[in-house]
């Protein structure tokens, strides 16, 4: 029996106020932004809509399938594809394949770089006061 | 470790009449002195205007400043102020919005965007990071907010563009427009929408990708996660983001102080059909949304599904609106006033003041100072819903009646004549927001002496009520007692107003929602000092923050002096000194000229201004590091 967290999007609570975005970009980019993040805010602000979107919360998750170097790997205890820096070449196909758009290229490793749900600890969780962004945890039965 | 503060981010400026683009620094020392938004953006109105420039001349410059510390995880920190010199009053206009526009025009690297002289023809401004353009927008001329807005995101083909821009009413300088931004979030109050339509500029639309540094940034985002669980807790925080500030609807009609029929009665028997609770039970309400890094939420959007306004949908409306364009005209039907609601937003209007507007044409019908012949043959009457929505239509295209409506109740009773000025609720020119300064006295004092006008977004005390315990508590500190949490005393009412004039200054010029600091009371001028040496590594004590307050309050001050407003300005309108609440607990009260001049006595010795001019005496300049101010001033 494991322990096993995912994180779960409740897209009605989001009020699209960004500050997922801004604790994200703070934690693993030491400085706010509300692009180049790990997650994204779909927003139609005509009719004040907002999504947010976020790793392990795709269909299929591709960037595992079209990894030629099997460098990302789906990671059990936090229910997203972990990308393992030493096999990642690069290549960028994940990024290009990420139907969100939050897998990003570090120009300064020359790696696809992405939600790592802050090793289990999400810092946009602990901003996200309507809670539209939650962590779940359950027991794997039987493994 | 940081060793070196952060730079501050530059002010664009560009002059529409030269087509000329640039940058200029702001130096830390202005920074620590003024805090950035309000603040720099008086320092700005200060040097680039004098006593003879006319509000809608391209002399006048249209200020958009955004909070410092938008853009960043300070809760509740996206709002931007824009400040010019106002048409209705002639004088000091500060006009503050939330939403996304401030904090991506910092991603795009710019702290303050100062718009000079007007163009020839009309034009749009695309901020695109360091890339700026002065587009044409002679296709979007004559389309409303949500045309407009749309347009120019398919045209530059990105739905992530913040737009801000105007409406009808802004091409046609009604005096009361709005500039409007992402659709929704509007600065509205005062005629800011006129000066952007006096410059001929249509919109400004932004996009930025720079990110925003700070300068210790694991205490910074230590004290603002700290701060936004506060302020998730605080009562007043609470309600906000249940309903929103329609909300309170319910509890004003109670105790009879609900603005309703221009101000003549303070109950109306289904007010409630306009309230927060009615428009979620009814369905109107679809969801909230929220300005930038805001977790309160207030904000609403609203839809019409059936019925003869079927289809309208809006961001609010907010408490102000429903009752300006719902109870203060006689009107309750719930649809009416969201489709009012829809057209000042689409148009371009505060809904405060074109509310007021039509409420004095009503009263001015009822009196018999106005006949049909003079009103286009309309039938202005209390709770006539189709005159309401077609009245605001013709101002804001300044169409036969409606055109004298568009230049605000004073001008207007100025036109029409008679006894219409003592219900022409305003005073400096502006239209007063919708509270019952009557029972309140602390109200009363902040509105009489507001530098903008009587309204309640520079100077918000709703502490001396004393309703929540945050509340009391913060009675106590600046009084000595919770005893003085009494809005019925004029006691201590000067160092209440002192103190949430300061607050707010320090509020509007971080960028953070007044509603966390002068609502809520969850983030106090200590927070917002931490928060601003941590993010700018400038060190600020609380102390010296409002310090930083009153400096702001007072160039502001001096801004109205060197237009030629004295103590005579600092007065309220006729109504609210004359005549008494006529029902409920409070029957027969008001403001009578004496409390309000004792009041105002203590206020002007509070803040060293000069009592029989409320003129700033040059120690006070000197002692708040104004010596320029001073100098400047006495040349006049």
């Amino acid at each position: 029996m494991s322990e096993s967290i995912k994180l779960e999007i409740l897209p009605e609570a989001c009020t699209g106020c960004n500050a997922c975005l801004y604790a994200c970009s703070l934690e693993k980019f030491q400085v706010f932004s509300n692009r180049n993040v790990f997650l994204k805010i779909e927003k139609d602000e005509r009719e004040s809509l907002s999504y947010p979107l976020s790793c392990g919360n795709c269909e299929g998750n591709p960037c595992l399938d079209v990894c030629a170097f099997n460098a990302i790997k789906f990671d059990d205890s936090l229910n997203i594809p972990n990308i393992d820096s030493a096999l990642c070449v690069g290549c960028r196909k994940c990024i290009q394949e990420c139907p969100f758009g939050i897998i990003h290229f570090d120009e300064g490793k020359l790696k696809a770089n992405k939600c790592d749900l802050c090793k289990g600890d999400p810092a946009c969780v602990k901003v996200c006061i309507p809670g539209a962004i939650k962590i779940v945890s359950y027991e794997k039965i039987g493994e | 470790m940081h060793t070196k503060s952060v730079s501050p981010l530059p002010v664009l400026y560009v002059d529409l009449s030269s087509k000329k683009v640039w940058k200029k620094e702001i130096t830390k020392e202005m920074m620590k002195k003024f805090l950035g938004s309000r603040g720099i953006n008086a320092c700005i109105l200060w040097d680039e205007t004098n006593a003879e420039t006319h509000p809608l001349r391209p002399e006048n410059v249209l200020v958009f400043g955004t909070g410092t510390l938008s853009g960043t995880l300070a809760p509740s920190s996206g709002r931007t102020t824009l400040t010019c010199l106002g048409p209705a009053t002639g004088g000091y206009l500060k006009s503050s919005t939330g939403g996304h526009w401030g904090s991506e025009l910092r991603f795009a690297g710019y702290s303050t965007l100062v718009i000079k002289g007007r163009s020839t023809k009309p034009v749009y401004l695309w901020i695109n990071d360091d890339k700026v353009m002065i587009k044409d927008a002679s296709h979007l001329w004559g389309k409303d907010v949500r045309q407009t807005t749309d347009s120019i995101k398919k045209e530059l083909k990105d739905d992530h563009v913040n737009v801000a821009c105007i409406g009808p009413a802004g091409e046609n300088l009604v005096i009361f427009a709005s500039v409007m931004f992402n659709y929704y979030n509007a600065a509205a109050r005062g005629g800011i929408g006129a000066v952007m339509g006096s410059k001929n500029l249509k919109a400004v639309a932004v996009k930025g990708t720079s990110p925003i540094s700070v300068f210790d940034s694991v205490r910074f985002k230590n004290y603002s996660v700290e701060l936004r669980h506060k302020l998730a807790k605080d009562t007043g925080s609470k309600n906000l983001s249940m309903y929103g500030t329609a909300g309170i609807i319910d509890t004003v009609n109670a105790t009879h102080s609900l603005p309703s029929y221009n101000f003549q009665k303070g109950y109306v028997e289904d007010a409630y059909k306009v309230g927060g609770q009615y428009l979620k039970e009814a369905k109107f309400l679809k969801r909230s949304f929220s300005c930038d890094s805001c977790s309160t939420a207030c904000h609403r959007y609203t839809v019409v599904d059936s019925g003869p306004w079927q289809g309208s949908f809006s961001g609010g409306p907010e408490y102000e609106t429903l009752t300006a364009l719902g109870v203060g005209c006689g009107i309750t039907d719930t649809a009416t006033v969201l489709r009012a609601n829809e057209l000042c937003n689409i148009l371009g209007m505060d809904t405060i003041s074109a509310g007021s507007v039509i409420q004095w044409a009503m009263e001015c019908v009822e009196k018999g100072i106005l006949t049909k012949q003079e009103t286009d043959g309309a039938c202005i009457e209390w709770g006539n819903g189709e005159v309401l929505v077609e009245l605001l239509e013709k101002i804001a295209f300044c169409k036969g009646f409606g055109a004298i409506l568009a230049k605000g109740v004073k001008q207007a009773s100025d036109i029409v004549g008679g006894d219409s000025w003592k219900w022409a609720v305003q005073s400096k020119g502006l239209e007063q927001s919708r509270v019952e300064v009557r029972l309140k006295k602390g109200y009363a004092l902040a509105f009489a002496v507001n530098m903008r006008g009587p309204d309640h977004l520079h100077t918000e005390c709703i502490a001396e009520s004393g309703r929540t315990p945050e509340a009391k508590a913060l009675i106590k500190r600046i009084c000595g007692s919770e005893k003085y949490a009494n809005p019925y005393i004029t006691e201590k009412r000067a160092e209440i107003v002192r103190w949430h004039e300061d607050c707010y200054a320090i509020t509007d010029s971080l960028g953070i929602c007044a509603f966390a600091t002068t609502l809520a009371y969850a983030v106090s001028p200590y927070d917002m000092a931490n928060l601003f040496s941590f993010a700018t590594g400038l060190h600020i004590s609380e102390n010296e923050i409002m310090e930083a307050g009153k400096r702001i309050v007072t160039l502001e001050k001096c801004i109205n002096v060197r237009k030629g407003f004295d103590r005579s300005a600092d007065v309220l309108p006729w109504r609210m000194m004359n005549e008494p609440v006529n029902s409920g607990p409070n029957k027969g009260m008001r403001c009578s000229k004496e409390e309000l001049d004792q009041m105002l006595n203590e206020y002007y010795l509070l803040h060293g201004w000069d009592k029989e001019t409320s003129f700033p005496t040059e120690e006070t300049l000197n002692s708040l590091d104004l010596e320029r101010i001073a100098k400047e001033l006495s040349k006049q």
